[in-house]
């Protein structure tokens, strides 16, 4: 695969469907997509703070992805660091794009912006 | 709320070994200061026992020297942590710490003092990081280096 300019997971950008379902995104108002490692301390704080986001506001849902066993998808989507996180509309749309850990009220707020 | 991939056996919290983040900090803090005389006086033997540091206390952390001075020393005055951390993270940069400084002892110790400086200090670089920003180095490199050189099943 060649790298080009456009950076495929920034925000605005559309993902691929099949991409998404081949990473677990079911159908939700809007996703949280986290993409961990095995060597990534601050991974543990991105899921408790996605998953309590996800059980806390209603049609959102939390998935996260071991971006080891999916470099295809990974350099498809552009990502190089853990943890990454894709928040998502319904249309797999990328709303915001973090790195590292986000606060509680930041990942609200842009969930706002979806929901 | 899925979670697609469990991280079967080597995941974030999989191991089970935990570790108090303060000492790690300490351990950064102490490699620093240790990889600045190395660099000012290009010792290689001192480069070397950096080294042989980094490879302990890749296999254990906490079995590591510097380890054992944080609990000696600072873990009494300082109380339980209020928080623990992964070990494999951690593992993970000693051990990429310790290719840095077998290069860099094999370097001055050969006399290729020009190799032994410039890995010495992306061992200084890494090891000041972690200290003074908590740099995590399995979040910037692994990921990277596994995309770069993994296969592709396309």
């Amino acid at each position: 695969m060649i790298e080009t300019g456009a950076d495929p997971s920034a925000a605005g950008q559309r993902l691929d469907a099949g991409l998404l379902r081949e990473l677990g995104v079911g159908e939700a108002k809007a996703t949280l997509l986290q993409f961990s490692s095995a060597f990534c301390a601050p991974c543990r704080a991105v899921r408790r703070v996605s998953s309590e986001v996800a059980a806390l506001v209603p049609g959102v849902q939390h998935v996260e992805v071991d971006a080891e066993s999916h470099l295809d998808a990974v350099r498809a989507l552009g990502i190089w660091r853990t943890p990454t996180l894709l928040v998502l509309d319904a249309e797999g749309r990328v709303a915001k794009r973090a790195t590292g850990v986000p606060g509680k009220p930041q990942l609200i707020a842009a969930l706002g912006d979806v929901l | 709320m899925p979670l697609t991939r469990a991280f079967a056996g080597r995941g974030c919290d999989a191991g089970g070994m935990e570790l108090d983040p303060r000492g790690q900090r300490f351990a950064a803090t102490l490699t620093s200061v240790v990889l600045v005389v190395v660099l000012a006086t290009g010792w290689g033997w001192l480069a070397l026992g950096q080294a042989a540091v980094f490879a302990v206390t890749a296999a254990d952390p906490r079995r590591g020297p510097y380890a054992y001075v944080f609990r000696a020393l600072l873990l009494p005055r300082l109380g339980p942590p209020a928080e623990r951390e992964p070990a494999p993270p951690v593992r993970f940069a000693q051990l990429v710490g310790f290719g840095f400084l077998a290069v860099a002892s094999v370097g001055y110790l050969t006399g290729l003092t020009a190799v032994g400086v410039v890995f010495a200090a992306f061992g200084l670089l890494a090891a000041f990081l972690n200290a003074a920003f908590s740099l995590c180095l399995g979040c910037e490199a692994y990921l990277a280096v596994k995309r770069l050189s993994g296969a592709r099943s396309a």
